[in-house]
C-alpha cells in the first residue's frame, strides 16, 4: 500500500506539473472582493464598502408573524414608510419611519397572494397587483377600495390573455402600467380598461437565422417555432422625471433601460463612436460557464443614482446616469454583506437601501458610507454639468478609493470645461477615458496646430514627393541586386521596395531563391512592427475591449482589428502571443496555399511560397510604426479614417498574397482567384483542425486527470 | 384553533425531517425519488409529528429537584453529579442556586410522543456512525440502539460504557466532576469499531441546558463567531433561523475562489438562562469548551429544529471527517474516511449561577481556565514591549509585463523609515512596524522562497539599515511571512507530499480537479498550494530565521496561523486538525524563541501564550441569520493575555463605528499603508488597497494613537471585568484598574449623572478620576 501510494504520488504530482505547463496566459489575480467596481479593462478593482448593515427587519420582530414568500417592497420617500407585501399571507404591511407597523391591508380587500405594490404620490393612493385574483386595486390612503381593474378588453390580446398581474404602476396621464409573471411584456391600459399595447417593446434584431425561417417555413410554421416573444421585464420603476426604468432579464445587452413618455429606451449608446468606445453593458461580461446576470429589481434614487438587483449572484449593481457602472456589492450567503435570494430593492429620502431577502422573508436596511454618499454626490454634479463641484467631490472620492477610473475621468471633465486641455488629457488617461480624452486631444491639437501648419504641409508634400521619387532612383543597378537575391539575403531595395512597387517580378525572383533565412528575419520584423506599433498606438486610438454591435463585423478593418489589436493597454500585452498572431497566420497560409496548390498542379516550391509569403508581410512590417505613429494626430471622430490607414495595410497584404499565388505557380486571373477560395478554405480547415486537436489533447489531460482520480479514490476508501 | 395554529409549524417540521434524512442519505441529485420519501414521510410522521408541539411545552430540562431514581456520583463545592442507574441519563445539581441540571428534559406528556422521537428525547449522546462503504451516516440515540449501558464508578465521576446493538460499537464516557465543572471524556483506548459501525461523530450532552422551542424565556447561546455572538431563543423566532454547526478553528474546506469569512476562534459555546427579571441571582449558565482533540470539534447548535424541537447548543466530537470524490464525470460524493481520526477527546462543561451567569461571566471563567489549566500567562511589559501602533507597510508586488513579470514598488526600505519618522514627528513614539511583500519578487510572488529582500526595496542591506533606523526610533520591525502558501512555478516543494493534502488524497490547491466547478478560468494566478506546516518549518522557516534575526528583526507575523487549520492527510507527515494546531503553535514558539516575538492573524486560541499579538481579528460575528448581536466574548476572555488588532482601520467600512468598537473592544490600532499612492498596485498580486497613501492617514493615525495608546495603553495588561450595555447603542467595558470606556454608538448623545457621551463619540474615565 505504501509503495503504490508513493508511485500513484508521483503519478498525480506529473499530470498536476502538466496541467500546470499547459495554463497558458493564466496571469492576473482575481479576488472575490466584497465591493468592487469594474475597471476599463474589465477586471474588478476593489472598492470601500458602500453599504453597512443598519438592522434587518423580519415579520417575528414586528409582531405580525413570519412574512411568507413576500414579492414586494415599497418606500414612500415623502416619509420613509416602509410597504412590504407579504404575497404567502395575502397582505401588505405598512411600517413607519420608525420602523413599527401602522397598519396591514389584506382581508378586508380579499386579496389573493399580492405581488406588487404602487403608490401615486399625487392623489395618495395605492395601486396593488392582485395576483391571484387576476387583478389590479386601487385602494385610498385608508385602506378603501376605490377602484378595480380586471384584466383589459381588446381584440388584440385574444391570444395573449393577461390574467397575473405581479408589478403595476400608474403615469401621470393615469395610464396603468403592468407585468405579468409569464414575462409578457409591460402591459398597458388606461382606466377604463382598455388595452393601449405593449410598452418598451425591444426591435427584434436583424438576423440572417430569421431571414433563412421565413424561407423555409409557412408562416404559421414560423410562428410556432420563433414566436417573437415581446421583452421580459421583470420589474419597473417610475422616476420623478417620467421615465420608467425597467430591468429585463433573459437579455445579454440593455438588461436596465430607461424608457421615455413614448417607450424609446434611452439607456442606450447614441453615436458611433459612443457605441465604439463606451459600448457600456449592464451586468457582469459574462463568460458562457458563468450563470448570466438577471436583474429582477430596478429602482432609481433621487440623485438618479440606479440601483439593481442581480438574483443570479446576490450582488447589488449600481449605474449612474451615463450608464457608468459605479459599484458592486454583496453576494449570495448566509453571512455578513450576504443576501440568500434577494429580489428586490427600494431606497428612501435619506438614502438608505431596502432589500428583500424572499429566501429569509426579511428586508435588509443597509446605510450607505461616506463613500456611496460621496460617489453618489459626484456623479449627480457630473450628470447636472456642474463640472467643478462635481471634481470636488469626485476628488474626495480619490482620497477615499485612489484607484476609481470614474472620479479620475470626472476630474478630467472639470479641466476640460475650463479649457485645461493637458490636463484633462492627464485626467482621462489616469482615467482611462479615451472619448473624453479624445475630446480634449481634439482641442489641444487645435490650439497647436495654428503654430505649425505649414510645416505640417511641406512635410507632407515633401513625403509624397519622398515615395514617388525613390522608385525611380531605385531603378539604377538592377542586375546586382537580382543577384544578391539570388543568394538569398534580404537586400532593401531590390526586394523590400520590389515587393511594394512590382510584386510579380520580385515574387519571380523570389520564388527560385532556397535561403529560409529571409522567412526568419522577415517573421521577426513583422513580431517586432506588432509589439512596437502596440507600444505607440494613442492611448485613445487603442482598441476598445468589446466588440460592437453585430454590423461592425462587416466593415473590413473591424475583424483584423479586433484579432490584431485586441489590447487596450500595453502592459496587457503577451509577448508569446503577440509573436503567435504574426507567426501563425503566415505558418497556416503557408501550408494552405503550397497543400491546394500541390493538387491545382501549381509550380511554386514549399520554400518558393515560405518565402513569398514572408514577404507579403512587408507593408505590415513598413507601415503599422508609422500609422500607430500617426494616430497621435488623429481624434476619436477621425477614427474611421485611422482604421481606414490600417485597412489599406492589411487590404495591401491580401493583395500581395494574391499576387503571390498567381506568381509563384503559374496561374492565369481567373485561376487564382479559384485557387485563392480554395486556399482561404484549407486555411479554415487547417485552423479548425489545429482547434479540434487542441480541445481533443486537453481532453486527454483531463481523462488522464480523472483516471487517476478514480485509481486514487479506489486505493484509499 | 388548535390545528390552525399547529398546522402549518407542524408541516414546516416534517419537511425539516424530510430534509435532514434525505440530506444524510445523499439523494439530492435524485429529486423524484426524493420527493417520493418526502410524501411518504409526512404521510407516516404527519400524524405524529402533528402532535410533537404541544407536548413539549411543559418540558425542562433545568428543574428545581433531583429526579427520583438518580444515584448520587460525585460532590465538590459547587456541584452534585447524579446519574441514573438505568439510562445513565446524568443530572448535576448546582447548589449555589439550588436548581438541577439534567442531561435529557423532563416531558410531561410523554405518552402523546411517539416511540421514536422519545428515544432521541431521552438520548444522553447522538452516535454518528456509518458503514465500511462511508457513503452514509447514520444517527443513533442512547436508548433504542444501545445493546448494553454499563455504568463504574470512580473518584470523582463515572465510567459509562455503551455498546450499540449488534455489537458494531462500542466506547466509554467518563464522567469526573471538579469544583465548578463536568468533565466528560471519550477516551481512545475505550473505542471499538467495527466494519458495520464506524464512528462518524459523538454529540455530547444534546439537551443540556436546551429549551423548548417556542419558550417564553429570556435565554440565549454564546456561539464563537469572530468576536463572539448571542443568540436569543425566546419567543417567536423567524423562520430562516434553524440550525449551525461551527467547526472549532474555522472550516475544513478551503476554496480559493472564496474563502471562507468565518473564523471560530475558540472551541467552546454557552447557554445562558439570566436571573428572573428584575432579580440579581437566581441566573444559570453552562460554558461547553473542548479541552482535548479541539480542532477535531465543532459547535452544533439550533432553535427548535426538528426533530430534536428544542433551541440547543452541544459539541460534536468528529471522529471521521468528508471526503469530496468524484463518481463520474463532473460530479462528486462525499465519502466518510476510512481511517478514525485517533486522540483522546474531552469537553469540560463549567456550571455559571447568579451573578456569573452571563457572557460576561463565561469569559472570565474562560479566561481562568486557560490561564489555570493551560498555563497561558499574562501579558508582561516592557520597555520594549509596550502597547504600540501597528504600522503595515506594503512594499512591492509583481505585476504581468510583456517579457516577464514586473516589480512594483509601492514603499521602499528607505520610504519605510521616512513614513516611521513622519509618525514620530506626529507624536506616535511607540510604533511597530510590519512589512508586507519585502520578499524577493513581493507579495506572494516567490514562496516558498522569500530570500533575499528584494533588491528593488534596498535588498538585505536596505532592510538592516531600516531596522537600525526603527530601533533608534523606539519602534519595532516585525516581518509579515507566509509559510503556508507556495506556488507550483517557483519550485521548492513537492505536490502531494510536502503540501495539505484532503482526505481524498488530493492536494489543496487551485489546480486539482474538485476546485474546477468554482475555479474562474484564467483570472486565477493558478498553482498555489498549502505547504504541510511541518515541511514547512523544515524546509524554511528555520533556514530563515537566523538571517533574519542577523538583520535586526524583532520579529515575524505569520499569515493563516490563527485562522487556517485544515485536516491533512499528507503522507509524510499526516496531520489531524488538531496536530495541525500543535504545529501551528510549534512555529509560532519557534520563531518566538529564535527572535523574541511573534504575531498570529487571527486568533484561534492555540495561539495565545506563544503569540504575542493576534491580528485581522473581526470586529463582528459572521453569521447574522444565527447570531443576533456581536458580543466581544474572545477580547473579554483574552484581554490581558494577549494584544488584539482588528483589519487595519483604513480598509474599515465604517471608521467611526470601527474606532468605537476597537475602544469598547480593548483592541490596538493599526493602519495599512504605503509610501506611493496604491494605484500603483493595481494589477499586481495584491490589489487589494485602495487607500493607503501614508500622508492622508497620519493625521487620524496620530488621533488615534493618542486615545488608545496615550490614554488607554496601560490596559493592555488588564482583564477586562465587566461588560454592560448602559442604553441602546451605548456599552461600558471595565478594566481591572477601574478605568472604565463608554463608546455611544447612536445618533443621539448619552447623558447620565452628569456624564455626556455625545453621538459617535466615547469617554475614558481613568482609575483616578472615579
Amino acid at each position: 500500500m505504501k509503495r503504490s501510494h508513493r508511485i500513484l504520488a508521483a503519478l498525480a504530482a506529473g499530470i498536476l506539473l502538466l496541467a500546470a505547463a499547459s495554463a497558458v496566459g493564466a496571469q492576473g489575480l482575481f479576488q472575490p472582493y466584497d465591493s468592487y467596481t469594474i475597471d476599463s479593462t474589465g477586471r474588478p478593482v476593489p472598492l470601500p464598502d458602500p453599504y453597512e448593515l443598519d438592522h434587518i427587519i423580519h415579520g417575528v420582530s414586528l409582531g405580525i408573524g413570519d412574512l411568507k414568500t413576500p414579492g414586494d417592497i415599497l418606500v414612500d420617500r415623502s416619509n420613509d414608510h416602509l410597504y412590504i407585501v407579504d404575497t404567502g399571507n395575502d397582505r401588505i404591511v405598512e411600517l413607519d419611519d420608525r420602523g413599527e407597523v401602522i397598519r396591514q391591508f389584506g382581508p378586508e380587500l380579499n386579496l389573493s397572494a399580492p405581488q406588487g405594490l404602487y403608490r401615486d404620490s399625487r392623489d395618495d393612493t395605492l395601486w396593488i397587483a392582485d395576483t391571484g385574483n387576476g387583478r389590479i386595486v386601487q385602494i385610498s390612503s385608508a385602506g378603501r377600495l376605490l377602484q378595480e381593474y380586471g384584466p383589459p378588453q381588446s381584440d388584440l390580446l385574444a391570444e395573449i390573455q393577461s390574467a397575473a398581474p405581479n408589478k403595476v404602476l400608474v403615469d401621470k396621464r393615469g395610464y396603468i402600467y403592468y407585468l405579468e409573471g409569464s414575462g409578457a411584456g409591460m402591459f398597458v391600459m388606461d382606466q377604463q380598461n382598455r388595452f393601449r399595447g405593449f410598452f418598451g417593446t425591444t426591435r427584434t434584431a436583424f438576423s440572417l437565422w430569421w431571414l433563412f425561417v421565413r424561407f423555409l417555413y409557412t408562416d404559421e410554421q414560423a410562428q410556432q417555432v420563433f414566436l417573437a416573444k415581446p421583452t421580459a421585464h421583470t420589474d419597473m420603476f417610475l422616476a420623478d422625471d417620467g421615465f420608467i426604468y425597467s430591468a429585463v432579464s433573459g437579455a445579454t445587452s440593455r438588461q436596465i433601460q430607461k424608457l421615455s413618455p413614448v417607450g424609446t429606451n434611452i439607456f442606450v449608446d447614441k453615436s458611433l463612436e459612443q457605441r465604439l468606445y463606451k459600448n457600456k453593458i449592464f451586468g457582469e461580461r459574462r463568460r458562457s460557464w458563468e450563470q448570466p446576470t438577471r436583474f429582477v429589481s430596478v429602482t432609481v434614487h433621487d440623485n438618479g443614482t440606479v440601483t439593481a438587483v442581480d438574483q443570479s449572484t446576490g450582488r447589488i449593481y449600481q449605474y449612474d446616469q451615463d450608464r457608468n457602472l459605479l459599484l458592486v456589492f454583496g453576494r449570495r450567503g448566509v453571512g455578513r454583506g450576504e443576501y440568500q435570494l434577494p429580489s428586490e430593492v427600494d431606497v428612501d429620502s435619506r438614502g438608505q437601501l431596502y432589500i428583500l431577502d424572499v429566501a429569509r422573508a426579511a428586508v435588509y436596511v443597509l446605510r450607505p458610507t461616506r463613500f456611496a454618499q460621496l460617489l453618489h454626490q459626484a456623479s449627480a454634479l457630473q450628470f447636472d454639468g456642474r463640472y467643478d463641484e462635481a471634481a470636488a467631490a469626485w476628488q474626495q472620492v480619490l482620497d477615499l478609493a485612489s484607484n476609481y477610473e470614474l472620479a479620475h475621468s470626472g476630474i478630467g471633465a472639470a479641466h476640460y470645461h475650463a479649457g485645461r486641455w493637458r490636463d484633462a488629457m492627464y485626467e482621462y488617461t489616469v482615467g482611462h477615458d479615451q472619448l473624453g480624452y479624445s475630446l480634449a486631444f481634439k482641442e489641444y491639437r487645435q490650439e497647436q496646430m495654428r503654430g505649425i501648419i505649414g510645416w505640417l504641409v511641406s512635410g507632407a508634400f515633401a513625403a509624397m514627393m519622398g515615395v514617388v521619387v525613390w522608385p525611380a532612383v531605385s531603378r539604377f543597378r538592377p542586375s546586382r541586386h537580382r543577384a544578391a537575391g539570388a543568394r538569398g539575403r534580404i537586400h532593401l531595395r531590390t526586394h523590400v521596395l520590389d515587393v511594394l512597387l512590382r510584386p510579380v517580378q520580385t515574387f519571380e525572383r523570389l520564388a527560385q531563391g532556397r535561403s529560409l533565412w529571409p522567412v526568419v528575419v522577415l517573421l521577426a520584423l513583422a513580431a517586432a512592427a506588432r509589439l512596437v506599433s502596440l507600444a505607440l498606438i494613442a492611448f485613445h486610438m487603442r482598441a476598445t475591449p468589446t466588440v460592437g454591435s453585430f454590423l461592425d463585423w462587416f466593415r473590413i478593418y473591424r475583424p483584423v482589428a479586433v484579432y490584431l489589436l485586441p489590447e487596450l493597454r500595453w502592459e496587457d500585452a503577451n509577448l508569446f502571443l503577440e509573436i503567435l498572431r504574426v507567426v501563425l497566420p503566415w505558418t497556416l497560409w503557408t501550408i494552405a496555399n503550397y497543400g491546394v496548390s500541390a493538387l491545382f498542379e501549381g509550380s511554386g516550391t514549399f520554400r518558393g511560397v515560405a518565402r513569398t509569403t514572408a514577404y507579403c508581410l512587408v507593408p505590415y512590417i513598413l507601415f503599422a510604426v508609422p500609422v500607430a505613429l500617426l494616430s497621435h494626430l488623429m481624434t476619436a471622430q477621425e477614427r474611421g479614417l485611422y482604421e481606414s490607414l490600417w485597412s489599406l495595410v492589411y487590404l495591401w497584404v491580401l493583395l500581395l498574397l494574391l499576387i503571390e499565388i498567381r506568381t509563384v505557380h503559374d496561374y492565369l486571373a481567373r485561376r487564382t482567384v479559384g485557387v485563392g477560395l480554395v486556399m482561404v478554405f484549407g486555411l479554415l480547415v487547417l485552423s479548425g483542425s489545429i482547434l479540434a486537436v487542441g480541445l481533443l489533447s486537453n481532453e486527454v489531460v483531463n481523462f488522464a486527470g480523472e483516471v487517476l482520480y478514480e485509481i486514487v479514490r479506489i486505493l484509499s476508501f | 384553533m388548535r390545528s390552525s395554529a399547529s398546522s402549518p409549524s407542524s408541516a414546516c417540521c416534517v419537511w425539516r425531517i424530510a430534509c435532514y434524512v434525505l440530506r444524510i442519505a445523499r439523494c439530492k441529485r435524485y429529486p423524484i425519488p426524493a420527493g417520493l420519501v418526502c410524501l411518504l414521510l409526512l404521510a407516516a410522521v404527519g400524524p405524529v409529528a402533528a402532535q410533537d408541539e404541544e407536548p413539549l411545552r411543559g418540558a425542562q430540562a433545568i428543574v428545581d429537584a433531583v429526579p427520583a431514581e438518580y444515584d448520587l456520583l460525585a460532590e465538590s463545592a459547587h456541584l452534585e453529579l447524579y446519574i441514573h442507574p438505568r439510562t445513565a441519563q446524568i443530572a448535576v445539581h448546582d447548589l449555589r442556586v439550588s436548581r438541577v441540571w439534567l442531561s435529557n428534559p423532563v416531558l410531561p406528556d410523554r405518552e402523546q410522543i411517539a416511540e421514536n422521537l422519545r428515544g432521541i428525547f431521552d438520548s444522553v449522546l447522538f452516535v454518528l456512525t456509518t458503514t465500511s462503504t462511508g457513503l452514509h451516516a447514520r444517527r443513533m440515540d442512547t436508548v433504542n440502539e444501545v445493546s448494553e449501558l454499563k455504568i463504574e464508578p470512580a473518584a470523582r465521576g463515572a465510567t459509562v460504557r455503551y455498546t450499540m446493538k449488534g455489537d458494531t460499537l462500542a466506547f466509554d464516557l467518563r464522567y469526573e466532576l471538579g469544583p465548578d465543572y463536568l468533565d466528560v471524556a471519550v477516551e481512545e483506548r475505550g473505542l471499538v469499531e467495527s466494519d458495520e459501525g464506524r464512528l462518524v461523530a459523538l454529540d455530547i450532552l444534546p439537551y443540556l441546558g436546551a429549551t423548548p422551542y417556542r419558550a417564553e424565556t429570556s435565554a440565549y447561546l454564546v456561539l464563537p463567531d469572530g468576536p463572539g455572538s448571542l443568540t436569543y431563543i425566546g419567543g417567536s423566532q423567524p423562520s430562516y433561523r434553524q440550525v449551525v454547526s461551527v467547526t472549532s478553528y474555522g472550516p475544513d474546506r478551503y476554496s480559493f475562489a472564496r474563502p471562507s469569512e468565518q473564523r471560530t476562534p475558540l472551541a467552546s459555546f454557552g447557554i445562558v438562562h439570566p436571573a428572573p427579571q428584575g432579580e440579581s441571582n437566581g441566573g444559570m449558565a453552562v460554558l461547553g469548551v473542548v479541552t482535548a482533540g479541539a480542532g477535531d470539534s465543532s459547535i452544533e447548535a439550533g432553535i427548535g429544529t426538528s426533530p430534536l424541537s428544542f433551541s440547543f447548543a452541544n459539541v460534536r466530537l468528529n471522529y471521521r471527517s468528508q471526503g469530496l470524490v468524484p463518481t463520474n464525470r463532473g460530479r462528486f460524493t462525499e465519502i466518510y474516511q476510512t481511517e478514525r481520526i485517533g486522540g483522546d477527546r474531552a469537553v469540560r462543561f463549567f456550571f455559571l449561577a447568579d451573578r456569573e451567569a452571563n457572557w460576561v461571566g463565561m469569559a472570565q471563567r474562560l479566561r481562568r481556565h486557560l490561564m489555570e489549566d493551560r498555563g497561558v500567562p499574562r501579558l508582561s511589559l516592557s520597555p520594549s514591549n509596550r502597547p504600540a501602533l501597528r504600522l503595515r507597510l506594503v512594499m512591492g508586488a509583481e505585476k504581468p509585463g510583456l517579457f516577464r513579470r514586473r516589480f512594483v514598488t509601492a514603499t521602499s526600505f528607505a520610504e519605510a523609515g521616512e513614513i516611521l519618522a513622519a509618525f514620530h514627528a506626529a507624536g506616535a513614539t511607540a510604533v511597530d512596524v510590519v512589512l508586507v511583500g519585502w520578499q524577493s519578487d513581493g507579495y506572494e510572488g516567490n514562496l516558498p522562497r522569500r530570500w533575499p529582500p528584494d533588491r528593488h526595496l534596498g535588498g538585505a542591506r536596505g532592510l538592516a539599515g531600516l531596522a537600525e533606523r526603527v530601533h533608534a526610533l523606539d519602534g519595532r520591525l516585525f516581518l509579515e511571512d507566509d509559510y503556508t502558501l507556495a506556488f507550483l512555478r517557483n519550485g521548492g516543494f513537492f505536490p502531494l507530499t510536502d503540501v495539505v493534502v484532503q482526505s481524498n488524497l488530493l492536494p489543496v490547491s487551485d489546480m486539482v480537479p474538485a476546485h474546477r466547478v468554482e475555479r474562474i478560468p484564467g483570472t486565477l494566478q493558478r498553482g498555489r498550494f498549502f505547504l504541510n506546516p511541518l515541511f514547512a518549518m523544515e524546509n524554511y522557516l528555520q533556514q530563515d530565521l537566523p538571517r533574519l534575526a542577523a538583520l535586526g528583526i524583532d520579529g515575524l507575523e505569520l499569515r493563516w496561523a490563527g485562522e487556517l487549520v485544515l485536516q491533512d492527510a499528507n503522507l509524510r507527515h499526516p496531520l489531524q486538525r488538531s496536530d495541525f494546531a500543535a504545529a501551528w503553535r510549534q512555529m509560532l514558539q519557534t520563531v518566538s524563541d529564535e527572535m523574541g516575538a511573534v504575531a498570529a492573524q487571527g486568533g484561534n486560541d492555540y495561539v495565545l501564550g506563544v503569540a504575542e499579538a493576534v491580528t485581522r481579528f473581526p470586529l463582528y460575528h459572521h453569521d447574522h441569520t444565527f447570531g443576533d448581536v456581536t458580543v466581544p466574548f474572545y477580547p473579554l476572555a483574552t484581554h490581558g493575555l494577549v494584544r488584539i488588532y482588528p483589519q487595519p482601520a483604513n480598509l474599515h467600512t465604517n471608521l467611526e463605528t470601527a474606532f468605537l468598537k476597537q475602544l469598547e473592544y480593548g483592541m490596538l490600532p493599526v493602519y495599512e499603508l504605503t509610501f506611493r499612492d496604491p494605484l500603483v498596485l493595481a494589477r499586481t498580486t495584491y490589489p487589494k488597497l485602495y487607500s493607503s497613501h501614508y500622508r492622508d492617514w497620519l493625521e487620524r493615525a496620530a488621533a488615534e494613537y493618542d486615545v488608545i495608546i496615550n490614554r488607554l495603553g496601560h490596559t493592555v495588561d488588564q482583564f477586562i471585568v465587566d461588560h454592560r450595555q448602559l442604553a441602546p447603542q451605548v456599552f461600558e467595558t471595565l478594566y481591572e484598574d477601574g478605568t472604565r470606556v463608554i463608546v455611544n454608538y447612536g445618533d443621539r448623545a448619552y447623558q447620565k449623572n452628569g456624564l455626556r457621551v455625545e453621538s459617535l463619540g466615547f469617554h475614558i474615565t481613568a482609575p483616578n478620576e472615579q
